[in-house]
C-alpha cells in the first residue's frame, strides 16, 4: 500500500460538560489502509468519529484532508468530503425496500419523478461491489438478516464518492462466516483505495483485517502501531493501563447436584426436544449461530415467551413457569441479550434498577428505601460499579457498569439458576475481564449458570462443559478439555463428525 | 472550506466530586423549569392587572384549576406509565350521571358518592385490562372508549340536564373552610398527598415509573404488567370520578357534556409540568404546577379583558411551548 496520508487530526480537543472528552488527539489515516481504533468505552473513540462526521464540532485542533485544512461542521460537510460513517446500530428503513434504503435521502428524480430504474440499476452495482450478489435490491430491508443489512449500510455508503469509510463495531451482530464477508469486501474496499477506520472491540479481528492499530484511553492516543506489532497482551494493557488476567476456575467444585434440569423441552417451531442439566457450581456455555435458537431457550425457561412444553426442573422438583415472575421464585434470572432494550430502564436511577426484581417479590405494597439504600450500596461495592451516586441515571454509566447494574439485581436475591445471554456484549475489555471474574465466583458460590454467548473464547474460557445448538436441536456437548473452536463451530453449523 | 487552525481554549475541567451534582439538577431542571415559568406568569400578571393579587381573584384561580386537577393528576399516573388517557372527560360525565341519578332515587349523598367512585375506577380498569389484552395502543383504545362512555352517559339520562338534587352534597364543592378558603382546593391538596405518596413511596408507583421507563425490561423483572397497568388506569378513572362529585356539588346539577375536552387540559398541565410524554420521569407536583400555569394564564386573559377566543390560541401555544421545552430539556439531560 502507497504511503499517502488521506487525512490527519492534530491536537483534536473536545470538551463536555465536566469532561474532557478528547485531549489533544493526533490521527492519520493512509489511502487503502484499514486503520483499527481501540479503546474502552468513554476511551473517546466515538467522540472522535463523531467530530469526523460531523455529528460534533471540536473544541479545538486541525483537520487536513489530502493535505488542505477543512472546516467539519455539519454532516452534509463530511459527505462532501467522501466520509461516510457506518454506525453500530444500523441507521436504515426496515420497511423500505433495499435500493430505497441505498438512496434514502437522494433519490433521483427527474421531473419530480422518481427514476426507480436508474436507481435499482445503480443499487444493484453497490450491491455487487460490496459482495452481495444474493440480495435482490426490492426486498425489504426488514425481511433480510442483520449480516445482510449491514451489507446494504456498507452499499449505501459508496453511493458517493467515498474515500474514508468509518465502521464502528461492524461485526458486534455477526456470526463467523458473515464476519468473513464482510472482511472481503474490506478488502476488496481497500483494493480500490478507500481509507477505512475501524472500531471494535474484538481483538482477534484487528490482526485478521488491520494495518494498523491505534489505541485510546481517557481521551488520549496512548500508541499506534503496525499491527504485526501489536499482540493482544500488548493492546489490553495499552487499553486499560494495567494487566487483565483472566483466569477463571480457581475454586470451583466439578461435581454438584443438578440444580436445573430440562426434560424434552420445545417450543412448536422453534426448540425440539431439549434436554440439559446445569449443575450447582457449574458454567454451561451455551454455542450457535444467531438464530441457533439459544435466546428462544433462555427465554423460554424464563416465561418470557409463551409456549415451552415440556417439564423444567428446580433442584429435582418440577416447576410450572407461565411469566418471568414465577421463574424468579423458582430460583431462575435471566439477563437478557440486549441490555438497553430489555434490560435496563434507562431514565431510572442506578438504585431502582438494582433493586426492581427484589422489590416487585419482596416488597408488599410500600417501598423500604433503608433496605434499597443498604442492598444498592453493598453490591455498587461488591461489583465495584463506577458510578457517582446511586441516584445517578443507569444510561449514563459505561455499558460494562450497567451490566453489573443488571447482574446484581439479581444477585442481591437467593436465586439458583443464572441465564446470562450475550453478557458481555458490547463491553469493553476492562469490563469484560471484571465480569468474567463476577461469573466465576458465582459458580463458586453454588449458582449454576447457563451461558450463552457468540464468542466462542469466552465460552471457552469460562465454561465447564459447553453445549452446542443448531437449529433449535441441541447438537453437541463437549467437556471443557475436549472443547476446540473447530469442533464447537462444526457442530454449530449442523456438520457430523 | 480552508480555515486556520482554532486556537485552543483552556477550560477548567470540573471534579465528579458532588454526590448528586448531576441528578439533583436534572430533578430540578425538570420540576424547577415548570415552577419557575409559574412564577414568571404570576410576576407577569401582577403587572397586567392589579386585582390579579387580590386574594379572592387568586383563591377563585385555585377553585377554577381543581376539576382540571384531580383529572391532570390521574392523567400523570398514566402518561407515566407510558400510556395515555383520553376517555377522562367522558368519565367524568358518566360517573357524576350515575351518582345524580342514584341521589334522585333517593340513595343517601355518601353511598351514591361511594359508587361513583368505584364505577370511574372500573371504567379506568377496563380501559387498562383491553390495552393490556388486545396489545392495542392506549391512544385508540381511549379513543374509542372516550365516545362508548359519552355515549352511555347520553343514554343513562336520554341527554337530558339532572337538576334539582336532594340537598347534602353542597359543602363539598361550595362550602368554604374559615368562611373563606374553598373546599375543593384543599381536596386536591388532600388527594395530591395521596397521589405523590403512591408514586414515590409504594411498589404501585415505582412499577408505573418502571413500566413507563422500559416495558419490556420491567416485565422481565418480574412485574406483573396486566395488573399494574389495570390499576393505573383505574385510578385516572377513580380520579375523574373525584371531579365528577366535587363538580356536582359546585353546580348541583349536571349533564351530558360534561368534561367534554378536559382530557387536553389534563394532558396539557401534565406535559406542563414536566412528565415526560415519553413515560418514566414526572410527578404529581409537577402536574399540579402545570394546572395552575393554565389556571394562571385563563385568569390573566380574563382580567384584561382579551377576547375569549384568543384564550383557546394561547393556551395552545403554551401547551406547544411546553413540549418544545420538554424537547430541550431532554436533549440536554443526553448530552450533558
Amino acid at each position: 500500500m502507497a504511503d499517502e496520508t488521506i487525512l490527519e487530526m492534530r491536537s483534536i480537543t473536545k470538551d463536555f460538560p465536566g469532561v474532557r472528552a478528547l485531549d489533544r488527539v493526533d490521527f492519520n489515516l493512509q489511502k487503502g489502509e484499514v486503520h483499527v481504533l481501540v479503546g474502552e468505552n468513554g476511551a473517546g473513540k466515538s467522540t472522535l468519529i463523531k467530530i469526523l462526521s460531523g455529528a460534533y464540532r471540536m473544541d479545538a485542533g486541525e483537520i487536513i484532508i489530502d493535505g488542505r485544512h477543512v472546516e467539519i461542521n455539519k454532516p452534509g460537510d463530511a459527505a462532501d468530503l467522501g466520509i461516510f460513517t457506518i454506525y453500530q446500530e444500523i441507521m436504515l428503513v426496515p420497511p423500505l425496500t433495499v435500493a430505497e434504503n441505498i438512496y434514502l435521502g437522494e433519490l433521483q428524480t427527474g421531473a419530480g419523478m422518481v427514476n426507480w430504474k436508474e436507481i435499482h440499476r445503480n443499487s444493484r452495482q453497490l450491491l455487487d461491489k460490496v459482495g452481495a450478489p444474493n440480495i435482490r435490491v426490492n426486498t425489504r430491508l426488514k425481511d433480510l438478516g442483520v449480516a445482510k443489512q449491514q451489507l446494504v449500510a456498507v452499499a449505501r455508503a459508496l453511493r458517493r464518492d467515498t474515500r474514508i469509510l468509518i465502521m464502528d463495531e461492524p461485526t458486534s451482530s455477526l456470526t463467523p462466516s458473515e464476519i468473513e464477508q464482510l472482511f472481503k469486501t474490506i478488502r476488496s474496499l481497500k483494493s480500490e483505495g478507500v481509507a477505512i477506520i475501524y472500531i471494535s472491540h474484538r481483538l482477534d479481528e484487528v490482526k485478521q483485517i488491520g494495518d494498523r492499530i491505534t489505541v485510546m484511553r481517557d481521551g488520549r492516543v496512548i500508541g499506534t502501531r503496525p499491527v504485526e506489532e501489536a499482540d493482544r497482551s500488548t493492546i489490553i494493557r495499552m487499553m486499560v493501563g494495567r494487566d487483565v488476567l483472566v483466569e477463571p476456575r480457581e475454586c470451583r467444585t466439578q461435581e454438584g447436584d443438578p440444580v436445573l434440569r430440562l426434560d424434552h423441552f420445545s417450543v412448536p417451531g422453534k426448540l425440539h426436544d431439549i434436554n440439559l442439566e446445569v449443575k450447582r457450581g457449574e458454567v454451561v456455555g451455551m454455542a450457535g449461530l444467531i438464530g441457533a435458537g439459544r435466546t428462544e431457550l433462555a427465554r423460554a425457561i424464563f416465561g418470557a415467551d409463551r409456549g415451552g412444553s415440556g417439564d423444567v426442573y428446580i433442584d429435582g422438583a418440577p416447576v410450572h413457569i407461565r411469566s418471568p415472575y414465577d421463574a424468579i421464585s423458582a430460583g431462575i434470572a435471566l439477563v437478557p441479550e440486549d441490555r438497553k432494550v430489555q434490560g435496563m430502564i434507562g431514565v431510572l436511577s442506578v438504585q431502582v434498577n438494582l433493586m426492581l426484581a427484589y422489590g416487585n417479590r419482596h416488597y408488599r405494597g410500600l417501598l423500604d428505601f433503608g433496605r434499597d439504600k443498604d442492598i444498592t450500596r453493598e453490591y455498587i461495592d461488591k461489583l465495584s460499579i463506577r458510578t457517582p451516586t446511586a441516584a445517578k441515571r443507569i444510561m449514563e454509566l459505561s455499558g460494562g457498569n450497567q451490566q453489573k447494574v443488571i447482574l446484581a439485581r439479581w444477585l442481591c436475591m437467593t436465586l439458583k439458576v443464572l441465564i446470562l445471554d450475550e453478557v458481555t456484549r458490547g463491553i469493553d475489555v476492562g469490563a469484560k475481564a471484571e465480569i468474567y471474574k463476577i461469573i466465576d465466583e458465582l459458580a463458586c458460590a453454588g449458582y449454576g449458570i447457563l451461558m450463552i454467548s457468540s464468542e466462542l473464547p469466552e465460552i471457552l474460557t469460562l465454561s465447564d462443559r459447553i453445549l452446542v445448538m443448531h437449529e433449535g436441536h441441541l447438537t453437541g456437548e463437549f467437556s471443557r478439555q475436549d472443547a476446540t473452536q473447530e469442533k464447537i463451530m462444526l457442530k454449530a453449523i449442523g456438520g457430523e463428525n | 472550506m480552508e480555515k486556520t487552525p482554532t486556537q485552543e481554549k483552556k477550560k477548567p475541567l470540573a471534579g465528579n466530586g458532588s454526590p448528586f451534582g448531576r441528578s439533583l439538577g436534572q430533578a430540578l431542571l425538570r420540576q424547577g423549569s415548570a415552577f419557575l415559568g409559574l412564577i414568571i406568569l404570576v410576576v407577569i400578571a401582577t403587572v397586567l392587572s392589579p386585582s390579579f393579587r387580590n386574594p379572592v381573584n387568586l383563591l377563585n384561580v385555585l377553585l377554577q384549576v381543581s376539576m382540571n386537577a384531580f383529572v391532570a393528576m390521574g392523567m400523570t399516573f398514566v402518561i407515566l406509565s407510558g400510556g395515555i388517557d383520553l376517555s377522562v372527560g367522558s368519565m367524568v360525565a358518566l360517573t357524576a350521571e350515575i351518582m345524580a341519578l342514584l341521589a334522585l332515587r333517593g340513595m343517601s349523598w355518601w353511598l351514591a358518592g361511594a359508587i361513583a367512585l368505584l364505577t370511574g375506577f372500573a371504567l379506568g380498569a377496563l380501559n387498562g385490562f383491553v390495552i393490556h389484552r388486545l396489545k392495542v395502543i392506549p391512544f385508540i383504545v381511549t379513543l374509542a372508549t372516550m365516545q362508548v362512555y359519552r355515549g352511555f352517559a347520553l343514554l343513562v339520562t336520554n341527554g337530558n340536564y339532572l337538576y334539582n338534587l336532594p340537598h347534602g352534597l353542597e359543602p363539598l364543592g361550595q362550602g368554604h373552610v374559615f368562611g373563606v378558603i374553598p373546599v375543593p382546593p384543599l381536596i386536591v391538596i388532600g388527594v395530591a398527598i395521596i397521589a405523590w405518596f403512591v408514586l414515590a413511596r409504594t411498589k404501585l408507583g415505582r412499577n408505573a415509573y418502571a413500566i413507563g421507563g422500559n416495558e419490556e425490561a420491567a416485565r422481565l423483572a418480574g412485574i406483573n404488567i396486566g395488573l399494574n397497568k389495570v390499576i393505573i388506569y383505574g385510578i385516572s378513572g377513580l380520579f375523574c370520578a373525584i371531579a365528577a362529585v366535587v363538580q356536582t356539588s359546585r353546580l348541583m346539577s349536571t349533564y351530558t357534556g360534561l368534561g367534554s375536552g378536559w382530557e387536553l387540559d389534563a394532558i396539557a398541565a401534565t406535559v406542563m409540568g414536566g412528565t415526560a410524554f415519553s413515560g418514566g420521569e414526572g410527578g404529581v407536583i409537577g402536574t399540579l404546577i402545570g394546572a395552575l400555569i393554565l389556571g394562571v394564564i385563563r385568569n390573566i386573559l380574563t382580567l384584561i379583558n382579551a377576547n375569549p377566543f384568543i384564550q383557546i390560541i394561547v393556551i395552545g401555544l403554551v401547551v406547544l411551548l411546553a413540549v418544545v421545552i420538554d424537547k430541550v430539556r431532554q436533549r440536554v439531560s443526553v448530552q450533558a
